[in-house]
């Protein structure tokens, strides 16, 4: 599906940046002319100078960089562990029978209810936000990879054992290679997973980033200010996104190729 | 179940059967990419009631297009299309086409049975639809199917499928694209040999489009060359052989190899030497 | 399809792989050094929770949050399947919708509870539109993809049998996208019940989320922990019945559809 969305969005999409403006536009001329007036609507020019003055009083950038942070000290525990679990599970018939339930207890668990928890026994603190991204993130990671090894095509599994390669280098060579787009398409969707959850827990009472300041701009009545936070974690999680999948591009060429024929 | 064979006109002198098609001088034109691009060009042609016709041609010139202009899935730019001397703006049931790609015509949802009703739907008394269906399944020889779902029938069992959905609506003329274009050899020989047999019984008047020139000579009464980009209509002959046709002795006759021949080199020059 | 036998088998087997979670609750529950306040023994959990039980909180609650689940669910399946279907049939709409949909689908749901409480205030209405915002972009842009992946051969078929607009969308095109839709719900109801809990959290509505951030906050660490295994125990229904469903909805599909 990530196909067909990126192919349609890909050539510059006059079309649809124009729609964008178009509506960005409207809202503006709605409101402007006070044909529909919320106290709680700014105008696009509001919001945008909201947004100026956030960046300017210097307000915003400790507040993102700590739930940068957070969210992606949650994600590289969440890759490693997800990762190294999934092929675990997904070379090992063994582990997978061993291991599978509880893995299936764990995801359908809705995340959010662990925000409490964590807060009840970590204290509302970097450690317990962190822990959650990375709980929650984990399981993505997980689940993709383990699907990814055990889709690998049985030929190639014969082509190794022809080869008469070890295991290790079978794993290296051979697993590694081919699960690796498997494993890309997990680490984004962990990424957008670890990043939602620490937005989550900061607005559920964590005291910092941007989740918070959100909150508190809710509470001090700011409807501006409270709409470009909600700007800044949507364009949050598009930025993320496509910085991991430039720089895989970057570094494994070959992966991505992979990726767009794999499920989403 | 025999096809009365109407004549609404008046039967002009000279003729033997009044028209089923008449296309005078069509042009179409379809958008590709952005701007229009011309598929058809100046094609007219006839085709007289109870005649089966084949239309060959090779790739990219319109074929395609020809059969949804007569069925009225595509709207010609200029020139007339009469079906029974009436122009033809949208699809009727007295014209049906049959697909190439069964697997999409037929919905996997529903039963062989189901299938063949989709048409009937909503415009006859259940017990008719079921007297049609059961007669159209008889017809293709897959009575005892009828509950089966279309995918766990072979290839060539579920073009039958769809010929008896398409029988089922009793149309005057069948529309056929390709029809045995994705079946093997064998099956294939066998499906030609049904649709005589559906031909025979029914008298209806069948139009098909087909790349393959035996297949072309075989079955039908009068064979037309569609060549060119835009295609038109290079070259038409009368296959003149008797009926009942037979896989072997058909093709054994001097007469058909005198067809296939001229029909080969046309398609290979583009018209005829 | 496996006989009686081998299927009953087959779940016991699955079972085993429950292990690992017996494993660390029996070490929680007799290793006492783990304990401090707020980790409490499993012991405990169902002590709070027949407490719990005992004031009359917990079915309520539990009734609230699956009631605004389910309402915020069918209304995502609804909208998000015309909506789809509408959207997937034009190339244009589909190009010029695309990015704002992206966009609107990479903002979270939480982070647009306080503009909606703000703009639409602390109203039913409000929890169900934002359970819908949450989980709509599964079936919505699924089921636009596999509108726009309908052979068109189908429809000049049923066009060419002469099927009114509406009959080819009841019998032609909805059954056509069925498998797509039903695997999009499958995908789209974890994602409603993770934002209904959250509109609990932060919209007081006095279900099962809300409960559990008063115990929180009041420090009443083998409620909280009861609660969590309640919600556990509701995920994992929750799981079995769309598979259920899921299974009985698709059983007249070919693999594949």
């Amino acid at each position: 599906m990530g196909t067909f969305f990126s192919k349609a969005a890909r050539k510059v999409n006059w079309l649809g940046v124009g729609v964008i403006v178009g509506v960005l536009a409207l809202w503006q001329l709605v409101v402007s002319t006070r044909m529909l007036y919320y106290e709680a609507l700014p105008d696009p020019s509001g919001i945008f100078s909201a947004l100026k003055y956030l960046v300017n009083s210097g307000l915003l950038w400790p507040q993102l960089e700590h739930t940068l942070e957070c969210a992606l000290k949650a994600w590289v525990i969440a890759v490693a562990v997800g990762g190294l679990v999934g092929l675990l599970m997904g070379l090992s018939g063994t582990v997978a029978a061993w291991t599978t339930a509880t893995v299936n207890v764990f995801r359908s668990l809705p995340v959010v209810v662990m925000i409490p928890i964590a807060i009840l026994v970590w204290g509302p603190g970097t450690k317990a936000e962190v822990l959650l991204g990375a709980y929650a993130a984990l399981w993505p990671m997980l689940v993709t990879t383990a699907a990814g090894v055990r889709g690998i095509p049985p030929r190639l599994r014969d082509v190794s054992s022809t080869l008469r390669l070890s295991r290790v280098a079978s794993v290296r060579k051979i697993v590694v290679p081919f699960t690796g787009g498997a494993m890309l398409v997990g680490a984004r969707l962990a990424l957008t997973v670890a990043l939602v959850i620490c937005v989550v827990s900061e607005m559920l009472g964590l005291q910092a980033g941007i989740g918070n300041a959100l909150v508190l701009e809710q509470s001090a009545d700011q409807p501006a200010r409270m709409w470009a936070y909600v700007l800044i974690v949507g364009a949050l999680g598009i930025a993320l996104n496509a910085a991991l999948v430039t720089l895989v591009d970057v570094a494994f060429p070959g992966v991505s190729a992979l990726t767009r024929r794999s499920v989403q | 179940m025999s096809q009365a064979i109407v004549v609404d006109k008046p039967v002009m002198p000279g003729s033997a059967r009044s028209l089923a098609f008449e296309l005078g001088s069509v042009c179409v034109s379809l958008p590709a990419d952005g701007a229009d691009r011309p598929i058809l060009d100046d094609v007219s042609m006839e085709v007289r009631q109870g005649e089966v016709v084949a239309i060959v041609g090779p790739s990219g010139t319109g074929k395609t297009t020809l059969l949804r202009v007569m069925s009225g899935l595509v709207r010609a730019n200029t020139g007339t299309v009469l079906l029974e001397g009436r122009p033809v703006v949208e699809p009727t049931g007295d014209a049906v086409t049959v697909f190439q790609d069964y697997a999409s015509a037929l919905l996997p949802w529903r039963t062989v049975a189901r299938n063949v009703r989709l048409p009937l739907e909503g415009r006859m008394p259940r017990s008719e639809q079921k007297d049609r269906i059961a007669r159209a399944l008889e017809m293709v020889g897959l009575a005892d199917r009828a509950g089966e779902y279309p995918w766990r029938l072979s290839g060539g069992m579920q073009q039958r499928v769809q010929i008896a959905r398409a029988l089922a609506v009793e149309p005057r003329v069948l529309l056929m694209d390709e029809p045995f274009g994705a079946l093997d050899a064998i099956t294939k020989a066998s499906l030609q040999d049904q649709l005589l047999d559906v031909h025979a019984q029914t008298g209806a008047t069948i139009v098909f489009i087909t790349h393959d020139i035996e297949e072309a000579v075989y079955l039908s009464d009068r064979v037309m060359v569609i060549h060119g980009a835009p295609g038109t209509i290079v070259h038409e002959v009368e296959t003149g052989l008797p009926r009942p046709r037979d896989q072997i002795e058909t093709r054994d006759l001097p007469r058909y190899h005198t067809v296939r021949h001229e029909l080969g080199t046309v398609l290979r020059h583009g018209h005829v030497l | 399809m496996k006989e009686g036998r081998s299927a009953a088998a087959g779940a016991l087997r699955s079972l085993r792989g429950l292990v690992p979670l017996a494993v660390v609750l029996l070490f929680w529950q007799y290793h006492s050094r783990t304990h401090s306040p707020s980790t409490p023994p499993p012991s405990e959990w169902w002590t709070a929770f027949k407490h719990i039980e005992g004031t009359g909180v917990l079915w309520t609650g539990l009734w609230v949050t699956l009631k605004l689940y389910v309402e915020g669910l069918v209304a995502a399946i609804v909208l998000g399947t015309a909506l789809g279907v509408a959207w997937g049939s034009s190339r244009r709409l589909l190009q010029a919708l695309s990015p704002l949909l992206e966009f609107l689908r990479a903002t979270p749901a939480a982070a647009v509870v306080p503009v909606a409480i703000l703009l639409f205030h602390a109203t039913k209405k409000t929890e169900i539109g934002i359970v819908v915002y949450g989980s709509i972009w599964p079936i919505l842009l699924n089921t636009a993809a596999a509108r726009s992946a309908l052979p068109p051969l189908r429809l000049d078929m049923a066009h060419s049998l002469r099927l009114s607009w509406f009959s080819r969308f009841r019998k032609v095109v909805l059954p056509s996208l069925l498998p797509a839709i039903m695997v999009s719900v499958r995908v789209a109801a974890p994602i409603a019940l993770i934002v209904t809990i959250l509109v609990d959290f932060l919209m007081a509505t006095g279900g099962i989320g809300y409960l559990l951030i008063q115990y929180e906050q009041s420090f009443q660490s083998a409620s909280s922990f009861a609660l969590l295994a309640l919600v556990g125990v509701v995920g994992i229904l929750n799981d079995l019945l769309l598979t259920r469903i899921e299974r009985t909805v698709l059983h007249r599909w070919p693999a594949g559809g």
